[in-house]
């Protein structure tokens, strides 16, 4: 092949790479720029044809809706509240045990790898039976602890930091002993900061699972100020339904606002992360 | 420093695990105070005489083999596609990721609000092409693949991930040297890329089979299992029987087959983790 032939070979390609990859970005990105197109429509002109992706008569009635007819800003503090605790909790019991697992190697430790890896192991599904029964009798349900409370720690979390807190050096710990660092300050002031990659990963992915999780605080919640924005999302949609779909495309849209933004900012570290955890484990 | 953390999985976690075997073996529900020991009546019913079950459980194999086909096939080929050196790349790997980032919720009432039958957006395009108007979630036929095409479009791109990590784990050596022999692009893509991905593919295939299992909001939210029980799947019925109707031993055993069926595939997928080539 001449070197025309080569370059030829190489437009092509490209171009059709491109025609690819507009093609797939349009199906991936449509139905979200419909969503948010529609929340700012009127409902006359939600379903007019032919359609407009900018709203000829915008308005924020759709938002005014979703806000006063539901507790909104309660989805939103409650999810905040819910996912926050989770990553804090998970984040800090995760990095004890790891820190125990991986460094302290004390005796007795491979009982605590079979109860992490346990954790790995035995699906959720079998557990939401008794984990209910559990959070009834400690009179939880329809509480926010209720639903944080199964979450709180996590064995993937421990076993990533283990993973990760084995790949750092031991005589860093050495000297540190000798400088009389007692072991939180070890964790605290060399392996903390060290890991700050594990730790972002498994920050990410604990908040955005926590915040998009569904299933079990559909079965905690009762109370509509209670409820998280995927359960409040879902009831505000069976009582609008279609008719009313610009009030729900409108919720949609303040509820994609938070895990967008950590999206975007944090790029980096999710696909860092799946690179990571994805690999290793994804719940 | 674990005592917390063991406190919690006992609690959470051991307890739970064998409290529910110990119910499935129960009559227990949810209105009668007390409980009888029923041995294995739950899984004998559950596996011979309950259709609704055994349906649940074909729908739900359908569901997964075709969503893991889809992912796999897809989210490989969108890989290579993003694994290349090109301008404004990073800007469709991040549009690429949006549908994964959503929540399950808002996915499927947007879904369901463009395959709206009478007015949707989609029912107007076809109109508007002179092609007939589809019933779309409203038919037994189209509801289960409009399902499978939803899941493929929201998690299609967190696979590709993974295949672009393991993609750019190729051994640049190995493909200088295939070329060096002689091989074209195509051939050393064959020859050396494939089988360097194939462990990637294993793992991906059993990573989307787990998270299909499991996939519960757009059954819930769009179809509540219908049309005539066309999208019913073991996670909702699962919900149902626990949850709706409070038949907690009969739940526990669905909950149990159905963790049997997640746990094959958990051990499976450690077993290509600790691997040596993963190591």
């Amino acid at each position: 092949m001449g070197k025309l032939g080569v370059r030829t070979t190489r437009i092509i390609l490209n171009s059709v790479s491109y025609v690819l990859l507009v093609g797939w970005g349009l199906v991936a990105a449509m139905p979200l720029v419909w969503m948010v197109s529609s929340a700012f429509k009127y409902s006359r002109e939600i379903y007019t044809w032919p359609p407009s992706i900018i709203p000829r008569q915008p308005t924020f009635d759709n938002f005014v809706a979703a806000w006063t007819k539901v507790p909104f800003d309660w989805f939103l503090i409650n999810s905040a509240i819910v996912s926050l605790v989770e990553v804090t909790g998970v984040l800090a019991f995760g990095a004890m045990v790891a820190y125990v697992l991986a460094i302290r190697r004390v005796p007795g430790r491979s009982l605590l790898w079979v109860l992490v890896l346990a954790g790995l192991i035995i699906p959720e599904q079998v557990t939401y039976i008794p984990r209910f029964m559990i959070v009834k009798q400690l009179g939880w349900i329809n509480t926010l602890q209720g639903v944080v409370a199964p979450y709180f720690m996590s064995s993937f979390g421990v076993f990533l930091l283990a993973q990760f807190f084995q790949t750092i050096p031991g005589e860093l710990f050495d000297a540190s002993r000798i400088d009389g660092l007692g072991e939180f300050g070890i964790l605290l002031r060399i392996v903390l900061p060290l890991s700050q990659p594990a730790l972002a990963a498994l920050a990410i992915f604990t908040w955005l699972s926590s915040w998009n999780n569904f299933f079990w605080p559909l079965l905690v919640v009762i109370n509509e100020s209670k409820r998280t924005v995927p359960v409040g999302l879902a009831s505000f949609f069976q009582e609008e339904g279609v008719a009313n779909i610009g009030h729900v495309m409108a919720g949609n849209t303040i509820a994609i606002l938070a895990p967008l933004a950590v999206f975007i900012l944090f790029q980096r570290h999710f696909v860092q992360g799946i690179g990571v955890t994805g690999l290793k484990e994804v719940f | 420093m674990v005592a917390p953390f063991v406190l919690f999985n006992l609690v959470f976690l051991i307890f739970p695990l064998g409290f529910c075997i110990y119910l499935s073996l129960t009559d227990w529900t949810m209105y009668k105070p007390t409980w009888q020991f029923v041995g294995f009546r739950n899984y004998a019913e559950l596996l011979f005489s309950d259709e609704v079950f055994v349906k649940a459980l074909g729908n739900t194999m359908y569901y997964v083999v075709f969503t893991v086909a889809g992912v796999v096939l897809l989210g490989a080929a969108m890989a290579v596609l993003l694994n290349q050196r090109l301008r404004g790349i990073g800007l469709f790997r991040t549009v690429f990721y949006f549908p994964v980032v959503v929540d399950w919720v808002i996915v499927s009432t947007v879904w369901l609000f463009l395959l709206e039958p009478s007015i949707g957006l989609i029912n107007q395009v076809l109109r508007a092409n002179a092609l007939p108007a589809q019933p779309f979630f409203n038919s037994r036929s189209q509801a289960m693949p409009l399902m499978i095409g939803m899941s493929i479009w929201k998690g299609v791109a967190y696979y590709a991930i993974i295949f672009l990590a393991g993609l750019q784990d190729v051994p640049q050596v190995l493909l200088e040297q295939a070329q060096i022999d002689g091989a074209n692009r195509w051939q050393a893509f064959r020859h050396v890329t494939v089988p360097w991905m194939a462990p990637v593919t294993l793992l991906v295939i059993v990573l989307a089979s787990i998270n299909a299992l499991r996939v519960f909001s757009p059954m819930y939210v769009i179809t509540g299992g219908g049309p005539v029980n066309a999208t019913m799947t073991v996670m909702l019925l699962l919900y149902n029987q626990s949850f709706r109707y409070l038949e907690m031993g009969y739940g526990s055993a669905i909950a149990v087959v159905f963790s049997a069926l997640v746990l094959v595939l958990v051990l499976i997928q450690r077993r290509i983790l600790s691997s040596p080539e993963n190591a």
